[in-house]
């Protein structure tokens, strides 16, 4: 069997996890969370807790007459009792972020996916673009390869909209770290405020 | 009592390979020598035979979810046949899951090279077709 495991950047957003592992948390899949948030004065990095739903509810993304991109995404982990900002998770030119570490090769190409449930049939949440994929406030892009570039849109996240994360080269062949960033942009005067639990999920095979 | 493997392989000098489990398939590191009967446990205890083709490939699917209501699962398991360039894809729910139940089998073919959401796939082994 193949196994993943999903590892955010803390630290420094130009290093990767084979070099420098000391700036990464590997993400408890069962336990931790990731959160989007506008950050306050309760909900910031390192805080030494974490937040409750309602500290969470008061450092929400205001909507507004402009696109708004969600400032932070924090994990909240579990096993050290704190929240983490999860540097570099944005729309700037950066590249170690996400890490997602295969332990032996896939079938196929690893992709990265948005749901609102974990029986990944439906991408309904307003963040999810509302059925329709195209209108995704998630962003995400594939940065194996590379940088992804100033100011980067990439791929609108929901449903069918998904990341190839291998920068569509196929399966891994071995063991392997791939990557990513994800954010959240807001359009401008959205209609609708949304407090939502959807589901990014990786989706692989193995033989 | 032995567990019943989950697929076996009768292969080119008529000896047989056993996958072990959805957890461990093994197909990967199967004999290279030739499959001639791909023979597949369904859910259901019936067995799926495959045979004539030119290439086999078997793997199976999982989703690991990383935020919201967080879950890891196998989904389906994929055996494919391949013949003159034609990939025969039986798809086949590993458990139930969402509207599928264990054991739902979709059947469809593709050209080689878009077998997979319109990708290839790796790990092909080689058939022997002329039984």
């Amino acid at each position: 069997m193949t196994n993943l495991i999903v590892a955010v950047n803390v630290v420094d957003a130009t290093v990767n996890k084979a070099t420098t592992p000391a700036d990464y948390i590997d993400v408890d899949l069962v336990n931790d969370k990731l959160i989007w948030s506008a950050g306050s004065a309760a909900v910031y990095d390192n805080c030494g807790y974490i937040p409750n739903s309602t500290q969470l509810d008061a450092a929400a993304s205001i909507i507004s007459s402009v696109a708004v991109e969600v400032a932070h995404c924090f994990l909240a982990d579990n096993s050290a009792t704190n929240l983490r900002s999860v540097i570099g998770a944005s729309s700037g030119n950066n590249r170690y972020v996400f890490c997602f570490s295969f332990d032996n090769a896939t079938a196929t190409e690893p992709t990265l996916e948005a749901w609102d449930t974990n029986t990944h049939t439906t991408s309904n949440f307003h963040v999810l673009g509302n059925g329709t994929p195209a209108n995704s406030m998630f962003h995400a892009i594939c940065t194996t390869a590379g940088s992804p570039g100033a100011s980067w849109s990439g791929t609108h996240l929901a449903g069918s909209s998904k990341v190839n994360l291998n920068n569509g080269s196929g399966a891994l062949g071995a063991a392997g770290d791939l990557y990513a960033n994800i954010y959240i942009l807001i359009p401008a005067s959205y209609a609708t405020a949304e407090n939502s639990t959807p589901v990014l999920t990786v989706r692989y095979t193995y033989a | 009592m032995k567990p019943i493997p989950l697929y076996e392989l009768i292969l080119d000098d008529w000896t047989r390979y056993s996958g072990e489990s959805i957890e461990n398939p093994g197909f990967r590191k199967s004999p290279e020598n030739g499959i001639q009967v791909f023979k597949l446990r369904l859910p259901s205890g019936d067995f799926l035979m495959l045979q004539g083709y030119d290439e086999y490939n078997f793997f199976i699917e999982a989703f690991q979810d990383i935020s919201g209501n967080k879950e890891h699962h196998v989904s389906f398991m994929f055996l494919m046949g391949c013949k003159d360039n034609v990939v025969t894809s039986y798809r086949i729910a590993a458990k139930d899951f969402g509207q599928y139940r264990a054991g739902d089998t979709t059947i469809r073919q593709f050209p080689k090279g878009k077998e997979y959401d319109g990708k290839p796939t790796s790990g092909w082994h080689k058939g022997i077709n002329d039984i």
